[in-house]
């Protein structure tokens, strides 16, 4: 029996060793080890952008100056951290009123971070509000659900997360594994499973280099067993010493779960805000008073166990005392499933943590004395929906008057079409089109060739055009270049049509909001000087895509050419001339109609309103 | 529980339907004579439909078991031309030289096509021409009571329950034809409403054993822009569900924007004839494209979609407009009623009021906007 290894030292050959065995169990030992030591080593762990202290760098730096010390980066401070730590401020929402629609209305601070944030949004903003006038007021007065929505997202923050499972080891094509890391994932790592801090302590200065400690534990078991990944205990790879840290877990889980509460009572204490005494005694694990409505513990007095049939390998009540001896054979979903409870129970501690830190100390924490509310929820739980009777859906009957067509006598506008003929004419018209023996099917192309040839051109053009419109809107996605065809318009005269575009869309949306619902004749005003300095710029526009057009060489000398670029220059325009024309038309005679419905007599109301408002001079 | 920290989608599309599968194709020509005698000059209606004859045996020669289908929208109804099942077609095909038998009245008359053709198409083309006559005939004679409505959506529903049959009855029974054909012609023929689409999508697709493509075409002639458009839309969506295109070959002057939404909802091809001399290059090249391949390649269909829905109550294109929140209906006016025209909802009165008072221009500062609408 042989083993073959090869190896090689950089910049030499490769060279191979020979092992010789005689008994097959040291062979395999012998490997496995090998193998062990060789996907450790090609683990790399690498720490993505945090700048300061990286794992791999040799910097020795023990745990406790990792953990609490560290702060948000620049990077990530933006939303979460501004809004938790900032507390006060016009960005944080912790009332309904802050995000009534007047305030939101006034936040400017929130407005700006919004335009900062989002490109479109902010080239609207300063096409509309900065270059033709429109008031802050009103564009945001249409957005207030954007804004109410950004203001949501901002204002909250990530919670506790599974962080082991977000970590990939991803293979490379030189057969190493590399694992990415931050800082921060490191600090979250220890903060989510203290087992590993724990390991960390003890072992990294004296036994590990931090690097060697994290390319063991991303190979361990102990990696696998926490994100919540099967682990077979006879075939993978684990770590010899990391791997104790598996039972450790399981055998002094009273004494960890102290110890995790303390911790996550250290770190808590060291975020900025918190004080001291605001850690609430709930984070004290031991302490916990457990509703039994809740408490597992209570199927100890429930134990089906002695009634005969076995229970459900989750509900089987064990003492502790007596099955320690096992360890390591436990059933792996239970670890497994007991892993996520506690994980899960760890995540729901911490956000309870933040929140109860937010909250005041006022409320006494007395798990015992449910509140109406509590027991109904947890009543509610109990219920076992799926098992009531399901209530009849209700509908209510519509009568679809789907004939209105015929009876309407609104619809008679195809009367005055069918006066143009007689029916006579009609009638002898039909007659004529009777096929009469032999019909012979050839005449439709016999001599016709011109004709078809006709047919065909114009499918042919149709095609062509479609083709084009496809090669435009798909050259972005596709990347497909277009060198080949000589673009003469320029790149600045589409954005600009763009932009316009967007600003006349912008004007036009709140006028009609207005002028069709709106009680703001003076807004309305404003908006229709707007819409029309608009029109003028777009003629403008055209004036001048016109003449530079004019002047290229390519298009002076190819009168079709020219003719073909106004033409689509038109039909670019021609929405928005005809929208912009639409609306102002609209709102003159609309002014007409009500001066002429408002006569002379109107002076004296008039006067009244002055009484309130002044008319402006 | 490897499903917790990790789940991989892999996504299996199954591979379409194979290209041997038959193919039916349903025409609907409508045959309103307004807009037939408007384009007089151009061509008219007989030389149009030798050319969808031409068009349909074109289809029918791709493969042996391909089906074709031809309904003739009247003012006065819908109607198929083929299959027809009040005629037998094994009789005519058996008994090719009208030997005897004949009580049926279509043998008496000397045959329209040649004898020397081809028996599939002579049966289709025989059928279509003899029913189109009768078609023209009960139009030239009931001119007078012609109100001008177009039955095109009930053409429609039935072109539609038609192809779902066809789609999911066993075509090994030879009388599926004509019991298909006999339940939609009893349930859209007289009436011609758009009722019956909504049944369309009521049998059960697992029934179906034969996969069949489809597609409908509509040769229409008519300017009119009145077309139900209720129905229209429904049919539009039952044909989406079905996966059948619809077609459009628009002949006249304008284009109708309905039948544009339903060409562009259903991956169809509306093309807009303008010179129907040569119409049988265009059926025969754009309107050949069978379904199952026009996601791949550029159509010859025009693009520029009219997306504008139509009044229920004018039944003309709406700009600005109303909608009922009980039952989407659309409405360019609020009805004096103040209920919804569709459904009888009654609208609350105060947003009527609202609705209706009109833009407030000016109330104060009246004065000033006269100058400035005027002086613009
Ligand atoms: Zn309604």
């Amino acid at each position: 029996m042989r083993l073959r290894l090869l190896y090689k030292n950089d910049g030499e050959d490769e060279k191979s060793l020979l092992l010789n065995f005689s008994n097959r169990p040291t062979m395999n030992n012998i490997k496995d080890a090998l193998q062990t030591i060789v996907a450790r080593s090609r683990t790399v762990i690498k720490d993505t952008p945090t700048p300061a202290t990286t794992v791999s760098d040799g910097n020795e730096t023990t745990p406790g100056a990792i953990t609490p010390t560290s702060t948000p980066t620049p990077s990530s401070v933006g939303a979460s951290s501004s809004a938790s730590t900032n507390g006060a401020g016009s960005l944080s929402f912790n009332t309904p009123e802050s995000l009534s629609d007047a305030s939101l209305l006034r936040n400017f601070q929130l407005q700006q971070q919004y335009l900062k944030e989002d490109r479109n949004l902010r080239s609207i903003f300063t096409s509309s509000v900065i270059d033709n006038k429109l008031t802050p007021q009103l564009f945001w007065s249409t957005r207030l659900n954007q804004l109410r929505t950004y203001a949501l997202t901002i204002s909250q923050h990530r919670g506790p997360y599974n962080v082991l499972s977000t970590i990939k080891p991803v293979a490379t094509s030189d057969n190493q594994v590399n694992v990415n890391v931050t800082r921060d994932t490191i600090n979250e790592i220890f903060d989510t499973y203290p087992i590993i801090r724990r390991a960390f302590t003890e072992l990294v200065p004296s036994k590990f280099s931090e690097g060697e400690f994290w390319s063991r534990f991303f190979n361990s078991k102990l990696f696998r067993r926490l994100r919540g990944d099967k682990i077979n205990n006879s075939t993978n790879r684990g770590d010899v010493i990391l791997d104790k840290y598996l039972y450790i877990d399981q055998t002094q889980k009273a004494n960890e779960d102290k110890e995790s509460a303390t911790t996550s009572l250290d770190q808590t204490s060291k975020e900025p805000q918190s004080e001291q005494t605001s850690t609430a005694p709930s984070l004290q694990n031991p302490q916990i008073k457990v509703n039994k409505f809740l408490d597992l513990l209570g199927n100890e007095e429930d134990n089906s166990q002695k009634l005969g049939n076995r229970p459900d390998l989750t509900m089987r009540f064990e003492d502790d005392g007596i099955k320690k001896v096992n360890l390591g054979q436990e059933n792996e979903m239970i670890v497994l499933m007991k892993n996520m409870n506690k994980l899960s129970s760890k995540m729901v501690e911490m956000s309870n943590a933040i929140s109860t830190t937010q909250q005041s100390l006022t409320q006494p924490d007395e798990p015992d004395s449910l509140s109406q509310a509590e027991i109904n929820e947890y009543q509610e739980e109990l219920n076992l929906h799926d098992l009531n009777e399901v209530e009849e859906s209700e509908f209510i009957r519509l009568s679809i008057n789907s004939n209105l067509d015929a009876k309407s006598s609104l619809r008679r506008g195809s009367e005055a079409q069918m006066n143009h003929f007689t029916p006579d004419e009609l009638s002898s018209f039909f007659s004529s089109n009777k096929f009469k023996p032999l019909v012979n099917l050839s005449d439709t192309y016999d001599s016709k060739n011109a004709d078809i040839e006709k047919s065909s051109n114009e499918v042919t053009s149709l095609i062509k055009h479609n083709f084009r419109t496809f090669k435009l809107t798909t050259k972005d996605s596709h990347g497909v270049s277009y060198d080949d065809v000589k673009n003469l318009v320029d790149e600045s005269l589409v954005q600009e049509i763009i932009r316009y575009n967007m600003t006349v869309v912008e004007f036009l949306s709140h006028f009609w909001k207005l002028f069709l619902n709106g009680n703001n004749p003076t807004q309305l005003k404003r908006l229709f000087a707007s819409l029309k300095n608009c029109r003028n710029d777009l003629t403008a526009l055209k004036e001048r895509a016109t003449k530079k057009f004019d002047e290229m060489e390519l298009v002076k000398n190819n009168e079709k050419l020219r003719e073909k670029i106004i033409r689509s220059l038109q039909s670019c325009l021609e929405p928005m001339e005809v929208s912009l024309d639409m609306a102002c038309n609209e709102y003159v005679a609309a002014v007409r109609l009500a001066q002429k419905q408002q006569p002379q007599e109107t002076e004296s109301v008039e006067i009244n309103d002055n009484g309130k408002r002044p008319l402006q001079q | 529980m490897d499903a917790i920290s990790d789940r991989v989608f892999t996504e299996t599309t199954s591979t379409e339907t194979s290209n041997d599968d038959p193919s039916l194709l349903t025409v609907i020509l409508d045959v309103s004579p307004a807009g037939w005698y408007r384009i007089r000059d151009q061509t008219s209606i007989d030389e149009l439909a030798k050319s969808l004859l031409v068009f349909m045996n074109a289809h029918l020669s791709l493969n042996n078991s391909n089906q074709v289908a031809f309904i003739a929208s009247t003012p006065q109804k819908s109607k198929f031309l083929f299959p027809n099942p009040e005629i037998d077609y094994d009789e005519i095909r058996t008994s090719s030289s009208s030997s005897g038998s004949a009580s049926n009245q279509h043998q008496k008359t000397p045959t329209l096509v040649s004898k020397d053709m081809y028996r599939q198409f002579r049966v289709v083309d025989e059928a279509v021409l003899e029913e189109l006559n009768v078609v023209f005939d009960e139009i030239a004679n009931g001119i007078q009571d012609i109100n001008n409505n177009s039955t095109l959506s009930g053409a429609l529903s039935m072109a539609l329950t038609y192809t779902n049959r066809m789609l999911t009855l066993d075509q090994s029974i030879s009388t599926t034809t004509a019991s298909a054909i006999n339940s939609t012609t009893s349930m859209g023929a007289g009436s011609g409403s758009g009722n019956t689409a909504t049944n369309s999508s009521t049998s059960n697709p697992s029934n179906s054993i034969t996969s069949m493509k489809s597609r409908i075409l509509i040769v229409t002639a008519n300017d009119e822009d009145d077309v139900k458009y209720i129905p229209v839309m429904n049919s539009i969506f039952a044909a989406q569900k079905m996966r059948t295109s619809i077609d459009i070959a628009k002949l006249g002057f304008e284009d109708s924007s309905y039948l544009q939404q339903a060409a562009d909802a259903t991956n169809g091809i509306y093309f807009h004839v303008h010179d129907p001399r040569g119409i049988v290059q265009t059926l025969t090249s754009a309107f050949f494209i069978e379904p199952s391949i026009r996601p791949f390649i550029i159509l010859p269909t025009n693009s520029n979609v009219n997306y504008r829905a139509s009044c229920f109550v004018t039944g003309k294109s709406v700009d600005i407009g109303f909608v009922c929140s009980v039952c989407l209906c659309i409405m360019s006016k609020i009805p004096p009623s103040g209920k919804c025209p569709a459904c009888e909802s009654v609208f609350d009165e105060k947003i009527i009021a609202q609705l209706s008072k009109g833009p407030s221009v000016l109330s104060k500062k009246k004065r000033k906007i006269d100058t400035n609408g005027a002086a613009k």
